[in-house]
């Protein structure tokens, strides 16, 4: 039997965190890998989607586990739509590096 | 370990199986039966057990037909037959529909509409997308529902304390909740990479479809541009000038021998009437893992290529793992593996809610409460309740008249009618009062219903077809044997299963610390 | 070579492989009511099961080749496994004894396959 009691709210937050912060993650993964793949010249545009997105479902799921062993929802989602953030800031400064080029 | 993470993982491995369980049930039971989906369409679809052609001509077979069928369709497709189907499967597509009919390649005959969807009109799609298809839904739902496995699959290793001290634990003569602890247990972890690897792979198939968002912020306008990109895909615009088709034969030779060998899988000509059709030849992938059809695509008018296929790195991994996940090879031996795999996956599925129910029922008849008995209605409708849905609809199959207006959905309806009966019965059982203390009763009634479904449906090919076990082996007919046979085993299990819940009294509420050993 | 004869001779590597690292476990073995074995001896079980497995993985790899091989030989192992799990309580001396012929005959399968 599970000894963890969370809350009603706190377990919805986190099942909300993991599910769509995840799915956030998993997009900005995307972007953000994939942009660097193809900026630093190693695949294709269409390689490197591809490949960021095969690896963007281990992002989801880790984003889930996160979001049930942080010690609170607030810190759930602070590590997940922090990652969040640092990939899209990866992805969006490699699609700026591409139309510069 | 960290206590806490164990816990958290314990909460969320438990609530994670409680609402997906019987998605997931659905999922992997309908995938299992995927494996054998074109022997399943053999046996629903009896004017397709035809016998193997040695020679296919696209000229001669699919094309004066197609031409009758579909003079004006944009898209004309053709599924070449190979072992598992012996048919030859033309379709086209008419506005917003596609449409298929099946021919005997041996005699150039049209067969009569099927009128049922059969394994790969059914089972499969309910597999990949529920059949919700109003935009994409189906595919969504199971996104979340895989992604959801991954996070049970992984939290369900943390939460297992001495996973490789109890590799090999199953205590059958414990009581009924340490057995079926036991079971889950050790279907999960023996046939860990299978069930992590079929998750994962059914996501990279979709992975096109789920990435979208982050396609679109990648290629902005030309999201369009990722497939062709990806797929090394080449598309002619049509010339809006009539032409003829060349011959389509002389092509799939030269495709042939380009590959060095191998049959074709499918071959699909776009705006077949137009001076720019454009013929594709696919490879069918049978020696291989991955999932590659090396596609040539020809000039329509004059046989010229216009374009070889060839993968990248990545993309052949992503078709790696698409063959894994779909087994488009030809090897019997993991075809069954694939099978039986999938059942104990389905049994694994299956203790984890009994699990859940069993330990709510304990709880709640010492506190008073009865909402256990609606989990364990859903528990039970969620598991055998989908064997018994199947099964009725194998039944409908025999028994619904041949050529009857809107056979194949009414079959479908047929399906989900006794679904949604198969949790009213339980519903039922539960608030009768002598029953209501007894919550295996539905368990067993199903188990008992699904015995004699099974054997029904065998009788029943055998009346309504004249193919039965005695006959089908000696002829050859592998797939509707096969289907029999495993049927007839489904009776068995079933009834095995129905006695066994008789025989073990219930923990708790009965007084009984531990169940006496079940007679052997 | 023949295919069958090696898959065959793979499929009882495998199983008996199974079966000696099922029982090299301390606590399957207190389960069973065997003696406790010592360190020397658990070693020595584990080294045979695991080569056994990988006698069952190499034919299944020279079989079928390495992506087929591979796929079959870990799906193998799990169905096995498995089948291993649930006959044990019911008959321990079967196990056993259907552990030690397929020991016993995996090679004579093997070398038969290999001349064939």
């Amino acid at each position: 039997m599970s000894k963890a009691r969370f809350s009603w709210q706190s377990a919805l937050s986190r099942a909300l965190i993991g599910a769509l912060g995840g799915f956030v993650l998993a997009m900005a993964f995307v972007i953000g890998a994939a942009g660097l793949l193809t900026v630093s010249g190693l695949l294709t545009r269409a390689d490197a989607v591809v490949a960021a997105g095969m690896l963007a479902f281990l992002a989801w799921t880790i984003a889930v586990l996160v979001a049930f062993a942080a010690a609170s929802a607030r810190r759930a989602a602070a590590w997940v739509l922090g990652s969040a953030t640092g990939f899209a800031l990866l992805g969006w400064t490699s699609l700026a590096l591409m139309r510069a080029a | 370990m960290n206590p806490g993470l164990r816990h958290s993982m314990d909460y969320l491995h438990t609530w994670a199986g409680v609402l997906f369980s019987v998605l997931l049930f659905l999922v992997f039971f309908m995938g299992t039966l995927s494996v054998f989906d074109r022997e399943i369409d053999r046996w629903m679809m009896p004017d397709t057990r035809v016998a193997q052609p040695q020679t296919v001509s696209f000229d001669n077979i699919a094309l004066p037909h197609l031409r009758q069928l579909a003079p004006d369709s944009k898209l004309w497709s053709v599924q070449y037959p190979f072992t598992r189907e012996p048919v030859m499967r033309v379709s086209w597509t008419d506005g917003d529909e596609f449409k298929t009919r099946f021919v005997d390649v041996n005699t150039g005959r049209l067969l009569p509409e099927a009128g049922s969807k059969g394994g790969t009109g059914f089972f499969f799609p309910f597999h990949y997308s529920f059949h919700l298809k109003w935009k994409d839904v189906g595919y969504w739902l199971l996104a979340i529902v895989s992604i959801a496995m991954m996070a049970l699959l992984i939290s369900g290793v943390i939460i297992h304390k001495k996973i490789f001290a109890d590799f090999f634990t199953f205590r059958p003569g414990k009581s009924t909740q340490r057995a079926t602890l036991d079971v889950h247990n050790v279907s999960s972890v023996l046939l860990l990479p299978f069930h992590f690897i079929i998750t994962l792979s059914g996501l990279i198939i979709f992975v096109f479809i789920y990435m979208k968002p982050g396609i679109a912020l990648m290629y902005g306008a030309e999201a369009g541009k990722l497939s062709q990109e990806a797929f090394s895909q080449v598309s002619r615009a049509p010339a809006k000038e009539s032409g003829e088709l060349a011959s389509v034969d002389a092509m799939v030779t030269q495709a042939k021998a380009m590959w060095g060998g191998g049959g074709v899988r499918r071959v699909a000509i776009r705006n077949p009437q137009d001076k720019h059709a454009t013929v594709d030849v696919q490879r069918r992938p049978h020696d291989r893992m991955a999932y590659e059809t090396h596609t040539v695509t020809f000039d329509g008018a004059n046989g010229a290529v216009l374009h070889r296929q060839d993968g990248s790195a990545t993309m052949t991994v992503q078709r790696f793992f698409t063959g894994l996940h779909m087994i488009p090879f030809d090897h019997w031996g993991l075809r069954w593996m694939y099978f039986a795999m999938g059942l104990v996956s389905c049994v694994m599925i299956a203790t984890g809610m009994l699990l859940w129910v069993e330990k709510r029922r304990v709880r709640q008849e010492k506190e008073g409460r009865v909402s256990y008995r609606m989990v364990n209605a859903i528990a039970v409708a969620g598991t055998l309740g989908i064997l018994v849905a199947t099964l009725v609809m194998l039944i409908a199959n025999k028994l619904l008249p041949d050529g009857m207006p809107g056979r194949a959905s009414l079959e479908q309806w047929i399906f989900f009618a006794a679904w949604l009966g198969t949790l009213f019965h339980p519903l039922t059982r539960a608030w009768q009062a002598r029953h209501c203390r007894d919550i295996r009763i539905a368990w067993r009634e199903q188990a008992w219903a699904s015995a004699v479904l099974a054997l029904l449906a065998v009788a029943l090919n055998a009346m309504v077809t004249g193919d039965h076990v005695l006959r089908t082996l000696p002829q050859g007919a592998l797939a509707v044997a096969g289907t029999d046979l495993v049927l007839l085993l489904t009776a068995v299990l079933a009834a095995v299963t129905a006695r066994r819940l008789s025989k073990r009294p219930l923990a708790g509420s009965h007084g009984t610390a531990s169940l006496v050993k079940a007679a052997a | 070579m023949s295919p069958l004869l090696i898959a065959a001779g793979s499929t009882l590597a495998a199983w008996a492989g199974m079966a000696v690292l099922c029982f090299q476990s301390p606590s399957q073995r207190h389960r069973l009511g065997l003696r406790e074995q010592t360190r020397r001896q658990q070693q020595g079980f584990i080294a045979t099961g695991s080569a056994l497995l990988a006698v069952s993985l190499a034919s299944a790899i020279a079989v079928d080749g390495v992506s087929f091989g591979v796929t079959l030989w870990l799906c193998q192992a799990g169905i096995l496994g498995l089948a291993l799990v649930f006959w044990l309580p019911y008959s321990m001396p079967g196990v056993v004894r259907s552990a030690r012929c397929a020991a016993a005959v995996a090679p004579l399968l093997l070398a038969a396959g290999n001349w064939w």
